[in-house]
């Protein structure tokens, strides 16, 4: 049972996830200070720093649980129906106690507020407690179980939506909160901040402190020798998952806050990705028994500052690129805390002939790439550039591996 | 023993979702023949067209002609569009299909289009519609807006809007789900032809649909241009998003803030001094006309088309029907008052085909329908 992975010999020991995500994180914020021609960062820090205290917040708050199941062996897909679920939840909750119409940034009051908030969580435990169910009894793998969730949930959301609208007397797919409290939790960046880190703070503790931490990584490690050494792991994955889906409810007040309304189709959509793609950055493994909330931490932040990056320093039609830089950072990162075992094995960055069919692969997109942005003959220069560099690697690895080889 | 057990359960289940599905379709009355409305997506914007609908069938008595209309929605793709219409080819009872095209080039959409046509079922477009140089004949008539026209009645106020803060000069970004849509194109060229030369166009901003990267797509754009006099909400959400940012930026006096369509945050964010104007469409009025226009069409009542469609065959255009469109204003303190007034003694001017109507008079109309949004 390794919590973090490090194996491997002890010249990189102290080259761990967390330390390769701080320096990745500290090398993005001081590319981008350079590289924005505004240096907002210097000159007006302020509005920045809360876009990616929010967003690293809420997203964080849901990775943090997504975190918990692929710990423990399991993987969670329906993160973002989640929320978009128990945010409607919380909407209609909210929609049938306070009155039709409040004066402009007056809350309901307790009652309504509280009844809502409480709701949203609940919904999370409940749908968490489905997906126990579907697993645990009715034998489904996780994938399929939180897929079928993952789809289901949006659509019963929409449904909610309409019939809550109804009970009201009027028509629409769409609910609206305007209450000064969920006012004041989006304009108060301190508060999902506050809630991320308590709720980081309790995950450490129980995983790292607890029996109960140790017997999540036992089962992501091997499910049947945990079970066989008398642990109930049917219990376990019920406490993994009612976490995870209890993240996405907690989630939802924010981000329901943040846009004062619910459209169920689109709220929230494609979130569950980015949570394990944080987990994942962040050092836990798919195969379960691997990763650190400190890890996950950095890997939400470590997001969240590669995506306002790239709003910064590609001021127009960042929309285009977001998505291929931020993949492809994502992918450096993973490889910079890998990079530890890589050189521990002696390992090769193009081994075999696998490693070899990559190397036009890698040269046709970084010259694509480079046509697009800087032109066709630029693009060209740079593929072949590229192909050249790497073949050289290859080469230079191939002599290594025969200068390692004994000879007789 | 529990496995067969189980999964007799199971079976049982899945057969009381289907007898579920079936209890929920039969509300679909006794009608022998009906009509389908097809959209993208579920969203707000289509609760309108969907009260319009409900009005239309009763307006014209689809009852008495053994008819009824019902909305469907599919998954925003068009591979979806294509496979709701061949769905809709089989099912005997469809007699007419109103759609919104998810891509006008879109040659399978077309041919799909072309063939319910071949088997009798009458086909309108709504809202969207196809590539007309290209493919007039794949449907014989469109209801809508046009986009470009609006873009630039809303690019015309938003200038006079800045002239009357005396800002004679500056750069604004305009915010939509996606850029490249057939609407949202045109909507922002029209913007932009409206404004003119002297206002620089920074930046088009898409958010993917996605509300909470809709603000941060205001607050990015706030953080990297300084010379922004002007920020312009395309999408229905956009306007909600342009607002509540700006005021929590502190951004919102040097700013003039102006969204299409009138999200229910939109009209609060007016009604708190945090909007200038909304360019409000009519989907409500495209619901009703389609089925009257379907029911015409199906019955054969030329009277009722060539009152729709006056100049079909005689004009270019004589295949569109624009709906309306309305500019909704502040109740207090807001330049467009005079505007207004200016507009309605010259109807021929610049803001032909607008409606300027204060925000109170928006919220009886939309109360009367019982609609949060339009």
């Amino acid at each position: 049972m390794n919590s973090v992975g490090q194996s491997g010999s002890g010249r990189y020991r102290w080259f761990t996830t967390e330390v390769a995500l701080l320096i990745a994180i500290a090398l993005v914020v001081s590319f981008t200070a350079l590289a924005d021609n505004k240096h907002t960062y210097y000159k007006r820090p302020g509005p920045s720093l809360q876009l990616v205290a929010y967003r690293a917040s809420t997203l964080g708050i849901l990775a943090l649980g997504v975190s918990v199941v692929i710990i423990a062996g399991g993987i969670d897909l329906s993160g973002g129906s989640t929320i978009a679920f128990s945010a409607t939840v919380c909407a209609s909750v909210y929609t049938l106690l306070a009155p039709n119409e409040l004066p402009l940034g007056a809350s309901a009051g307790l009652l309504p507020v509280g009844a809502a908030i409480f709701a949203s969580l609940l919904a999370g435990i409940l749908i968490g407690n489905l997906h126990t169910w579907l697993i645990t009894a009715i034998r489904l793998p996780p994938f399929i179980a939180t897929l079928a969730t993952l789809v289901g949930l949006r659509s019963l959301a929409h449904a909610l939506c309409e019939y809550v609208n109804e009970l009201k007397g009027r028509s629409g797919s769409k609910l609206y909160v305007n209450d000064g409290f969920f006012y004041y939790l989006r304009d108060n960046v301190w508060v999902p901040v506050t809630v991320f880190l308590v709720l980081a703070l309790f995950t450490w503790f129980v995983l790292r402190r607890t029996v109960l931490g140790r017997h999540f990584y036992a089962l992501g490690g091997n499910e049947q020798a945990t079970r066989l050494s008398g642990i109930r792991t049917e219990n376990l994955k019920w406490a993994a998952y009612c976490f995870s889906a209890f993240t996405g409810g907690l989630a939802a007040i924010f981000y329901l806050a943040d846009v004062s309304s619910v459209d169920p189709i689109t709220l929230a959509r494609g979130y569950e990705l980015n949570a394990i793609a944080a987990a994942v950055v962040g050092g836990c493994s798919l195969a379960g028994g691997v990763g650190t909330v400190s890890g996950t931490v950095l890997g939400v932040i470590f997001l969240r500052v590669v995506i306002d990056a790239v709003a910064k320093i590609i001021k127009t039609n960042s929309d285009v690129w977001e998505g291929f830089i931020v993949g492809s950072v994502v992918v450096l990162a993973v490889t910079l805390t890998q990079i530890r075992q890589l050189l521990a094995n002696g390992g090769q960055l193009f081994a075999g002939l696998r490693g070899l069919c990559a190397i036009p692969t890698l040269a046709l997109t970084s010259g694509i790439v480079a046509m697009i942005t800087l032109g066709t003959r630029t693009g060209l220069i740079v593929g072949g550039a590229t192909l050249l560099l790497l073949v050289g690697v290859k080469i230079a690895e191939v002599r290594s591996v025969f200068a390692r080889t004994p000879r007789n | 023993m529990l496995s067969k057990m189980l999964r007799s359960g199971v079976a049982l289940l899945a057969v009381t979702l289907l007898l579920f599905a079936a209890c929920n379709s039969s509300d679909d009355k006794s009608a022998t023949k009906r009509f389908v409305f097809l959209i993208n997506v579920p969203n707000p914007y289509w609760d309108a067209c969907k009260a319009g609908l409900v009005a239309g069938e009763k307006e014209f008595d689809l009852a008495g002609s053994g008819l009824s209309v019902s909305m469907e929605s599919n998954d925003g793709t068009a591979s979806g569009q294509i496979d709701k219409l061949k769905q809709f080819g089989t099912q005997t009872d469809i007699v007419g299909v109103a759609l919104t095209v998810t891509e006008p080039d879109n040659q399978a959409i077309i041919e799909q289009l072309k063939k319910l046509q071949s088997q009798g079922i009458k086909v309108i477009t709504v809202d969207n519609d196809v590539n007309r140089t290209k493919y007039r004949d794949a449907r014989p008539y469109y209801i809508g807006t046009n986009n470009f026209e609006a873009g630039k009645l809303l690019g015309t106020v938003t200038k006079t809007l800045l002239n009357e803060r005396k800002v004679e000069k500056g750069a604004y970004v305009q915010f939509a789900g996606l850029t490249d849509s057939d609407n949202a194109r045109n909507r922002m060229d029209g913007v932009k032809a409206g404004l003119g030369s002297d206002f620089t166009e920074r930046d088009r901003m898409a958010d993917d649909t996605d509300l909470g990267r809709a603000n941060d797509n205001v607050s990015n754009a706030l953080t990297n241009h300084d010379d922004l006099v002007a920020l312009v909400g395309i999408w229905a959400y956009n306007g909600p998003a342009i607002s509540t940012i700006a005021k929590q930026r502190d951004a919102r006096k040097n700013l003039t803030l102006v969204t299409f369509d009138a999200d229910k945050n939109s009209i609060l964010a007016m009604a708190g001094g945090n909007l200038d104007a909304m360019c409000v469409q009519n989907p409500y009025e495209m619901g009703r006309l389609s089925v009257r226009l379907l029911k015409a069409m199906h019955t054969k009542d030329q009277a009722t088309i060539d009152e729709l469609f006056p100049n079909f065959g005689k004009d270019p255009d004589g295949d569109l029907y624009t709906t309306p469109l309305k500019l909704v204003y502040p109740d207090e303190g807001s330049p467009l008052k005079a505007v207004a007034e200016k507009a309605a003694a010259e109807p021929a001017g610049p803001y032909k085909g607008l409606e300027f109507m204060p925000l109170s008079t928006l919220k009886d109309w939309l109360k009367k329908y019982g609609l949060p949004s339009s």
